[in-house]
């Protein structure tokens, strides 16, 4: 009787939480439409989205309460405010695009909810790993031969599957796919790849071993189908990099980060060389300025973005993002600095990392599951590894790879992507001992 | 446990990595932010630009002269509304920036140099507001403006109009000069145009002075009790000047002239012969004490022009004397604002006061600030020697060069005579009008290529008479 009082107690105090943090992030997206609608008046427009956002936080929270009370309490109000402050953003900088993204927040909370409901859920993706990679490659192969580009620009990578209207973009599921079924892989072999390097560490026949080589060579594979194919950059060196960070994780090899990172340095080095968006991509990102009205224009203006924000910002609405090609989709991090200013990029970049923490946080406490622990780090550093990519992206950190900012930027099926894998980190949550 | 180091040093890397990417933020944003800024490339230069209210200018009656209307394609456009103001009010392009008054004072109309209060804190620090400028009122009296227009609109040259003793710009025309309101479309061809329209002929023109250098030798010839009924014989005599022949300003009708009628003809024989009784220390003394080689200049006013570096102003002749100093044709170079102040110190008790253009601006509250005039006057001459020249110069519109700007209703007085420059003859023409209470205008006029001795007087007098007509219409 008293644990029952106890855990009751305790699911109060997980929704209460939960609850409050939803309260401070409608009161911070309110306002927010607030002021864009005093700066940029639009009639029913803004409170139309406002009004979706604060409906999907409201039944999200009712129901994660009935079927996960136990959950960590940070991760929907997390997602929430980052959704609601892209939306704001998204609103801001092309109105026609906040219908749209406002559909894709209520299909994706929706997808989020199913995710949660599904008790078995761990369970079936672990037991039907090679059924998911399969349906992935099967999207992947799909999209080589039908996809298309919703802009219809001639030369644009196609990288959508199109259904009438509806386009998506079937790399975001196979991210998601494919973290799954190498987690379910590695919780398999680690066991054996940490006695094989414990034995032979550094030796000629672990690094042959295929249990390690196997992977790499495929999804090093996968990668540069990606490129070659796709010209898909970003989701080559996400797909890489997550595949790199698991690897390490499973078999405990620094050597396999180094070793990786040397794999990617040569494919980088070989790509710049055949293919034209890699080669433009690098020198854009060394000498942006030789070229700032030109190819460079891009991360130019994504510069003067930062540069024109300054400290505290310009103030929703009364920047000038709008130079930013695509600046709703991939460079709403530069529009965010113009009209946040500093203040905002660091709030930002802590509830990322914090979302980030509260992922890995749950590997750590699913370490005696080693596939729960493994898919709680490959899905947070899903969401890292984009979100680092395109904030270093715009930042002049590294080239520009084109991906979105998760829960922030324009793309259905980015949205969807990641609230699934939100959905699939509450879904761990809930099953910590 | 298995995972927990590598779970720890994966943790650890990414708080690093977003560190740095705050870091990086924080660098383009503060540190770096000033070099990406300015650079001309960064179209938020010109949408700040765009977005300033530039404000209006209004003639000294609060006529609208100029200003910004709604466009179509987002930028305001601003209207010039009269083809007489042109030259004095200059010209705005985000292209080319801005000349003339709008570039003298280019502050107030950007709201540079307005007081902040605290809605304006408000509207523009947190709101971003656009920055609005001050509306400008300037001492131009359109009416005077389109006197001054209408009469040279065939010729090339400068007048400028002094009310006394302020020192209020009246008028203030430069011909050729450009339409302000397609000066983007016409920019290339302008800064090519013949005569260079550009080039403001009122405060930049150094034309050679010919008989203009009477006036400031007569004084001379007061201050040390020279007759001036010394009469010379075959007064109306040419003089060469590098091979060419500069005469009296008109015939006289009798050949044997006087000073005062010489002065009055505007013939330099009887001049040329003062040479003989100089020497040229003392000759530039006397110029020097016009200030003749430092003109005054209005405030704010930008004297370097676009195009090219061609002097619109004819050649200088070459070949130099004392003679020729005397009779205007050696190097000293005289300015059209110049010979307004002398003619304004004429009136003035020997002084020339400085001139000014801004007569009032207005406060974020919409009431009118009046700018104080300058307060500092150049003396020229003695208020005797002022006098005398007043009386000879009054005399000049009853014989001579200048009888075409008498008005039976006015006291005009002027000075009518010619110049050599290069290949062309200028004609010049300096007077006063005098109303009561000492009140009055002075103007200078120069007309390029003509030897018209009486049109310009014509022209003179038609000026002085609507200035006499701006001062009493406006009380002043």
């Amino acid at each position: 009787m008293a644990d029952t009082v106890s855990y009751l107690q305790r699911d109060d105090t997980i929704s209460q939480t939960e609850r409050f943090l939803l309260l401070l992030s409608g009161v911070f997206v309110t306002v927010n439409f607030i002021a864009l609608e005093i700066v940029n008046p639009s009639g029913i427009s803004h409170w139309w989205h406002l009004a979706v956002w604060i409906l999907c936080a409201i039944v999200g929270t009712r129901w994660l309460d009935r079927v996960l009370p136990q959950r960590d309490p940070l991760i929907f109000p997390l997602v929430m405010f980052l959704t609601g402050w892209g939306i704001v953003m998204i609103d801001r900088l092309a109105p026609n695009f906040a219908d749209r993204q406002s559909i894709w927040l209520v299909i994706s909370v929706g997808a989020m909810l199913m995710t949660v409901s599904l008790q078995q859920l761990l369970r079936w993706l672990r037991a039907y790993r090679y059924l998911f990679l399969i349906g992935g490659i099967v999207l992947l192969v799909s999209t080589i031969l039908l996809g298309s580009n919703p802009s219809g620009f001639e030369g644009a990578p196609e990288l959508w599957l199109g259904f009438g209207n509806i386009f998506f973009q079937p790399s975001e599921a196979l991210k998601v796919i494919l973290v799954v079924f190498l987690a379910s892989y590695l919780s398999e072999q680690y066991p054996a790849m940490r006695a094989q390097s414990q034995l032979k560490i550094g030796s000629e026949r672990a690094w042959l071993s295929p249990r390690i080589l196997g992977p790499i060579i495929l999804m090093w594979g996968l990668s540069i189908v990606l490129v070659v194919w796709q010209r898909d950059l970003g989701t080559a060196a996400i797909f890489f990099a997550v595949f790199l960070v698991l690897l390490y994780a499973a078999s405990g090899q620094t050597s396999i980060l180094i070793g990786g990172s040397v794999l990617l340095a040569i494919a980088g080095f070989v790509a710049y060389n055949l293919f034209s968006v890699v080669e433009l991509r690098v020198d854009i990102w060394l000498n942006p300025w030789a070229e700032a009205d030109g190819r460079a224009f891009q991360i130019v203006q994504s510069l003067m973005a930062f540069a024109a924000g300054g400290i505290f910002g310009e103030g929703i609405g009364q920047g000038s993002p709008g130079y930013i090609p695509v600046v709703h989709s991939d460079f709403i991090f530069s529009a965010l600095a113009e009209e946040y200013g500093l203040v905002g990029i660091i709030v930002l970049v802590a509830m990322i990392a914090i979302f980030v923490m509260r992922g890995m946080r749950l590997a750590i406490q699913h370490q005696n599951r080693p596939f729960n622990a493994l898919l709680a780090i490959g899905l947070s550093m899903l969401i890292a590894i984009q979100s680092i990519l395109i904030m270093g992206g715009v930042l002049k950190l590294l080239p520009l790879t084109g991906v979105t900012l998760p829960y922030m930027s324009y793309g259905g099926s980015s949205l969807l992507a990641s609230f699934v894998i939100a959905g699939l980190l509450l879904r761990l949550s809930a099953e910590v001992q | 446990m298995a995972f927990t180091r590598e779970i720890s040093r994966l943790m650890f890397g990414l708080l690093l990595v977003f560190f740095i990417i705050v870091g990086s933020a924080g660098y383009w944003a503060i540190v770096g932010a000033d070099s990406i800024l300015l650079r001309e490339d960064n179209p938020r230069l010109v949408e700040d630009e765009a977005s300033i209210q530039r404000s209006s200018i209004y003639d000294a009656d609060g006529v609208l002269l100029v200003e910004n209307v709604d466009s179509d394609d987002g930028f305001p456009e601003r209207i010039y509304y009269y083809p007489e103001t042109f030259s004095a009010l200059g010209y705005f392009s985000f292209r080319y920036g801005t000349g003339g008054a709008e570039a003298a004072f280019n502050d107030y109309l950007r709201g540079e140099l307005l007081e902040e209060n605290f809605n304006e804190v408000i509207q523009q620090d947190l709101l971003h507001q656009p920055q609005a400028g001050a509306d400008i009122r300037l001492t131009l009296d359109l009416d005077v403006q389109q006197t001054i227009f209408d009469a040279m609109a065939e010729y090339r040259g400068a007048a400028v109009v002094l009310s006394v003793p302020d020192g209020a710009v009246l008028g203030l025309v430069s011909l050729p000069t450009f339409d302000p309101n397609t000066l983007d479309e016409d920019w290339e061809t302008l800064i090519e145009a013949e005569g260079n329209p550009f080039f403001n002929r009122v405060l930049q023109g150094q034309y050679q002075p010919g008989g203009m250098l009477q006036t400031p030798l007569m004084v001379a010839g007061i201050l040390s009790n020279q007759p001036f009924d010394t009469v010379t014989a075959n007064a109306d005599r040419t003089v060469e000047v590098d091979g060419r022949e500069l005469g009296c300003a008109v015939e006289p009708d009798a050949p044997d002239l006087t000073y005062s009628q010489a002065y009055a003809y505007g013939c330099p024989f009887p001049f040329s012969l003062i040479a003989s009784q100089m020497n040229p220390t003392s000759l530039q003394n006397i110029f020097g004490a016009f200030h003749l080689n430092s003109p005054p200049i209005i405030a704010g006013y930008v004297l370097d022009n676009p195009g090219d570096e061609a002097e619109a102003t004819p050649e200088a002749t070459p070949e130099l004397s004392l003679v020729e100093d005397i009779i205007g044709q050696g190097e000293l170079t005289i300015n059209p604002l110049g010979m307004a102040g002398i003619a304004s110190a004429v009136i003035n008790t020997g002084n020339a006061p400085q001139p000014y253009l801004l007569d009032a601006y207005q406060d974020t509250d919409g009431a009118w600030i009046t700018v104080a005039a300058p307060a500092t006057n150049t003396p020229l001459m003695t208020a005797n020697a002022a006098r005398r020249l007043r009386e000879l110069m009054i005399n000049n519109t009853s014989i001579g060069a200048s009888v075409n700007a008498a008005n039976n209703d006015l006291t005009i007085g002027g000075h009518t005579a010619l110049a050599i420059s290069g290949d062309e003859t200028q004609t010049w023409f300096i007077g006063f009008v005098t109303l009561e209470d000492n009140r009055g205008a002075a103007v200078a006029i120069v007309l390029e290529d003509t030897s018209d001795a009486s049109e310009i007087a014509r022209i003179g007098g038609l000026i002085l008479e609507s200035a006499a007509n701006a001062l009493r219409d406006s009380g002043n």
